[in-house]
């Protein structure tokens, strides 16, 4: 899918459209820089440079309240957050949190635009249905969720008493915190892979399905052969997108759980925003907030990296 | 045909004139007299039926001073500390805000408060209780009280009645209490926050076992988290937790929602929850609530303190501080007394007779402030809630999981001491 | 069973040919209805649920007593909420945060999208990586440095500030989905409307953004979700109540002491029901939209 030729450079070339030379010559050069310039300077000025803020922030210590009266302590957070046993159930939390939330959704995404493919009664209704939890407010979710996730009083639990298994705490129980929270995220974000799995199993043109169904291939050999290698790059691209989403994500984890039961589910962004707004202690936060990119930029590279792999073997 | 410099020293200098023109020419030496508006963060101003109620009897003001003109700012409970702090790192916040004492003693300390001393040498009329001392910051009046909120047991009669439960002075008779309410109504029978995801208040409640057994977390010069009464006051909370009379995993806003709805048999709360419940109870009246003088625990327990401040970073400040002078007031607090319902003010202001006579549990409330004690933690005020935060994992570990109180609280000290040095 | 199901698909018209590919057949019939029914009922039941809540009485809700069908009876009563709160006027921001967001990221995408796709320049790689990266920029370490520049440009309080905020957040999706839009156009449209003369501007605006529509649709759509779910930054810049966004708005309904369930309950599902009327009105060219950037010419 498109996605892919996004990150790196395309494989073909284009040639420039040629303006009318020497007087456009000028324009010529500069005008990519001002179709892309837009962008790229709005991002340095909301993005960038806070981040650049962040790490130097991470630097020193500061209170939360005055955020330039802050004062140099070296790498004295860092070597903190490195000897703390607390920084380390974070890395935990947020790397099982988004193993978990990523490969469920992933599966069930891509199993249900596999699903969706073919065509039914009522699939228009079905998919619209399978897509709502994409259109729900984050916050709305959270409260959902924390309804029915409650021990005296929520659904779930009813229903699990029908089938023998006792009141459970599911956002209270250390066991099942991490569960409930890998639920309702899963919930929320499968809709938008199994929208992008779907654009792309829809472009994959019959003729192909057609050839390999005259040469007597079954269901399985027909995915294998036809359907996997077109939709490969797109689960690949989605999937890396979803990772780094998850361990970005904050609200739904922060209002479900707040970080708990017993910090089972205190990702290293929710423990961002505790240092930062509970104990208001910004360069502590910041020094979490830069690992937290550090542990994004490696799943990055691994990702280029098989990818650059994958193309040497296409090739 | 714009040139690649042009433009880029456009844009920059288009972003130092929106810089320049945004803040608003006033003089920060300005006269109360001169009026302005006056923006005035809250969380209250969203409490059903009390929180216009607040809002209109501060309206008094502006006969006093009619050029002035009162603004609201209100952000929800949750997110109003984590906003106001936000919004004063950058510079900015609302003119005058009221902030629970935990949020106002980092912000006095790092002197972004403007100081009220003008309003405690002008003050006439009933002096200012003993509450006010939560807004004297490192010798300088930062604050004055604007409510203080105490800690009291209460409970439903007829649940008891029903239970045949006699209003237990104890620890041990709370849990038996409970217990009983349970096996004879199928109710709950106690309830009182428990969890981590309500921290921000969770800390504040918690005292009220430790002091409750006379506990410190601090002797002023270092923290003495696991002391002996602090282990006692964590133990009578996990035997409560543990008892299974309790909703776990309701937050405090269910808990007290189940109480409304005669669906919980006794609480430990401050006073506005009893008035709010009363206020939108179908079922529940005055005549229904049971109180004690005190809550069944040896020693006297904890209050929490919202204090009114002067935004240090405001363009009108002496206006802002001339409100303030006008709350501490008799006319002021008059008026809010009317509002606020059965909470300490600034003064000693009584309580009116027919609301006193109508609703006997509040004087109990009241009373208690002249003995409870401040969250804050002596000698290291300004990192309470980091503090806390340590001491309440570990709190959440031991009634979850189990094991030893004492390894608890020698876990939460020595983490303390580390987050401290 | 699958001789009986093949659907001829040689014989059918050309543009319908999407719609009836076989896709994938490892599964039997009734076994798909089962997966697809437990997926509509995983999807489903939390919105379901929601209604149900808003419709049940408090006595009901604590007395484990909530019934499993809801009481429609009770639709009238959502007048009372609506009556207590600025509900209309929080919608009415949200859409505005939502469209401005929506307008502003577009505007980036289709200039970016267009410049990756069909330009060759020094730092083009960087660009692009520049739009990754920041994707994986948590907001919560953003939040107190971005508010600090906005205090000083006097961006606080105001829903543009808000806006500017968000889309730095949403455009690197748009701009991506814009560029592989636009990376299947066959360049030979372009030449052809270059050699009559046209300036590469109307090009871009006359001849390719009607073409890569769908495109459109879908980033727009993904933007305008983002910027109507977005919360943190919301809370954190926007002070006055009636400027609330209806995410902040329904935080606000979680009180300090007494939090009515179903009053939650319906303002949650009326804060969910204009994205999912605006979502159930493209679904369609979602799917499209992201589709077509994805035919290898």
């Amino acid at each position: 899918m498109s996605l892919r030729t996004s990150i790196s450079p395309p494989a073909v070339a284009q040639p420039p459209i040629q303006d009318a030379p020497s007087r456009h010559h000028m324009w010529q050069r500069i005008s990519p820089y001002i179709y892309i310039g837009p962008a790229v300077v709005y991002l340095i000025i909301f993005m960038i440079i806070p981040v650049v803020q962040g790490i130097q922030l991470s630097f020193t210590k500061t209170p939360l309240v005055r955020p330039d009266g802050g004062t140099g302590v070296g790498l004295e957070n860092y070597s903190r957050l490195l000897s703390s046993p607390q920084f380390y159930n974070s890395l935990g939390a947020t790397i099982l949190y988004t193993a978990a939330t990523v490969i469920i959704a992933v599966a069930i995404g891509a199993g249900a635009a596999l699903l969706l493919n073919q065509a039914f009664k009522g699939r228009t209704i079905v998919r619209a249905i399978i897509t709502f939890p994409w259109a729900v407010p984050t916050v709305a979710t959270a409260l959902i969720f924390s309804w029915i996730f409650n021990r005296s009083d929520g659904v779930l639990n009813e229903v699990v008493g029908v089938l023998g298994v006792g009141q459970q705490g599911w956002l209270v129980d250390p066991k099942f915190g991490m569960a409930a929270v890998v639920l309702t995220s899963v919930w929320k974000v499968m809709p938008l892979v199994m929208l992008v799995v779907l654009a792309s199993l829809q472009s994959i043109p019959s003729e192909l399905y057609e050839a390999t169904r005259m040469d007597g291939a079954g269901a399985l050999e027909t995915f294998k052969a036809v359907t996997w290698p077109h939709i490969a790059p797109t689960v690949r691209v989605v999937t890396l997108l979803m990772t780094i989403w998850s361990i970005r994500r904050f609200e739904i984890i922060y209002l479900l759980t707040g970080g708990g039961p017993v910090d089972t589910t205190n990702t290293l962004v929710v423990n961002v925003y505790r240092q930062a707004f509970s104990n208001q202690e910004l360069g502590r936060a910041a020094a979490i907030g830069a690992l937290g990119l550090v542990l994004s930029l490696l799943v990055t590279v691994v990702y280029f990296m098989m990818e650059r792999r994958n193309a040497a073997k296409e090739a | 045909m714009i040139d690649r410099r042009t433009f880029l020293g456009a844009a920059a200098a288009s972003m130092l004139l929106a810089g320049c023109g945004s803040t608003p020419g006033i003089d920060p030496n300005r006269a109360a007299s001169a009026g302005g508006t006056l923006k005035f963060g809250s969380w209250q101003w969203l409490e059903p039926g009390r929180g216009e109620a607040m809002w209109k009897a501060i309206q008094a003001y502006q006969k006093v001073n009619p050029s002035a003109v009162l603004a609201q700012s209100t952000t929800p409970f949750l997110s109003f500390a984590d906003k106001l702090n936000t919004e004063l790192g950058g510079k900015g916040g609302p003119d005058v805000f009221v902030v629970q004492d935990v949020n106002f003693y980092p912000l006095a300390d790092a002197g972004i408060l403007a100081p009220l001393s003008s309003v405690i040498s002008s003050h006439k009329g009933t002096p200012f209780n003993h509450t006010n001392e939560s807004g004297l910051v490192n010798g300088v009046q930062y604050g004055i009280t604007w409510e203080r909120l105490n800690w009291n047991f209460f409970w439903n009669r007829k649940i008891l009645e029903k239970a045949s439960v006699t209003p237990p002075t104890n620890v041990a008779e709370l849990i038996s209490a409970a217990g009983q309410i349970r096996s004879a109504t199928g109710l709950d029978g106690f309830g009182v926050r428990h969890q981590m995801t309500e921290f921000d208040s969770w800390f504040m409640d918690f005292d009220v076992w430790t002091y409750g057994h006379g506990g410190s977390w601090s002797d002023g010069s270092r923290p003495t988290i696991d002391s002996a009464e602090n282990i006692a006051g964590v133990e009578a909370f996990g035997e409560i937790y543990r008892s299974g009379a309790m909703p776990i995993g309701d937050d405090a806003s269910t808990m007290r929602t189940k109480f409304r709805e005669g669906r919980l048999g006794m609480m430990i709360d401050v006073s506005s929850t009893v008035a709010g419940i009363l206020r939108s109870s179908k079922a529940l009246t005055s005549a229904d609530i049971g109180f004690a003088e005190r809550i069944p625990l040896p020693r006297p327990s904890a209050h929490q303190e919202i204090v009114l401040a002067v935004n240090g970073y405001g363009k009108n400040k002496n206006l802002a501080v001339d409100f303030v002078g006008w709350v501490g007031s008799d006319e002021g607090q008059a008026a809010l007394r009317a509002a606020m319902g059965p909470s300490t003010l600034a003064t000693d202001v009584p309580l009116a007779p027919d609301y006193a006579a109508a609703n006997p549990w509040a004087k109990a409330f009241i009373d208690l402030a002249s003995e409870s004690r401040s969250p804050l933690i002596k000698g290291y005020e300004a990192q309470t809630k980091a503090i806390m935060r340590e001491v309440m994992t570990q709190v959440e570990r031991y009634l979850v999981d189990g094991g030893d109180a004492a390894k608890a609280l020698a876990t939460a000290q020595t983490q303390v001491t580390q987050l401290l040095g | 069973m699958t001789t009986k199901e093949a659907p001829p698909i040689t014989r059918s018209a050309p543009h319908k040919r999407r719609l009836k590919a076989p896709g994938n057949r490892n599964f039997s019939k009734p076994a798909r209805y089962v997966m697809l029914a437990a997926l509509v009922l995983f999807s489903g039941f939390p919105l379901y649920w929601m209604l149900n809540t808003a419709l049940s009485q408090d006595s009901e809700l604590y007395g484990q007593a909530q019934g499993w069908w809801p009481h429609w009876e009770r639709l009238a009563d959502f007048g009372d909420l609506i009556g207590s709160v600025p509900i209309f006027k929080w919608l009415t921001n949200s859409v505005v945060i939502a469209g401005g967001t929506t307008l502003l990221s577009l505007i980036f995408a289709v200039l970016a999208g267009y410049a990756l796709s069909r330009f060759k320049f020094h730092g083009k790689g960087a660009a692009g990586f520049l739009l990754f990266a920041t994707q994986m920029l948590p907001e919560a370490l953003l939040v107190v440095p971005i508010y600090a520049l906005f205090a000083s440009l006097g961006l606080l309080n105001g829903m543009g500030g808000l806006i500017l905020a968000n889309v730095a957040f949403t455009m690197p999706v748009s701009v991506w989905i814009i560029k592989g839009a636009i990376d299947a156009i066959p360049y030979e449209i372009e030449e052809a409307a270059a050699v009559d003369g046209c300036p590469r501007v109307t090009i871009l605006s006359l001849v390719l953004t009607p073409l890569i529509l769908p495109s459109i649709a879908a980033a727009a759509v993904i933007n305008f979700f983002d910027g109507w779910n977005e919360f943190l930054l919301a809370k954190t810049f926007i002070a006055e109540r009636d400027l609330w966004p209806a995410s902040v708005g329904l935080a606000s309904f979680i009180g300090q002491y007494l939090t009515s369930l179903n009053s939650v309950m319906a303002a949650a599902l009326l804060f969910t029901l204009p994205a999912l009327i605006f979502f159930l009105l493209v679904q369609r060219r979602i799917v499209s939209g992201l589709t077509a950037g994805s035919v290898k010419g």
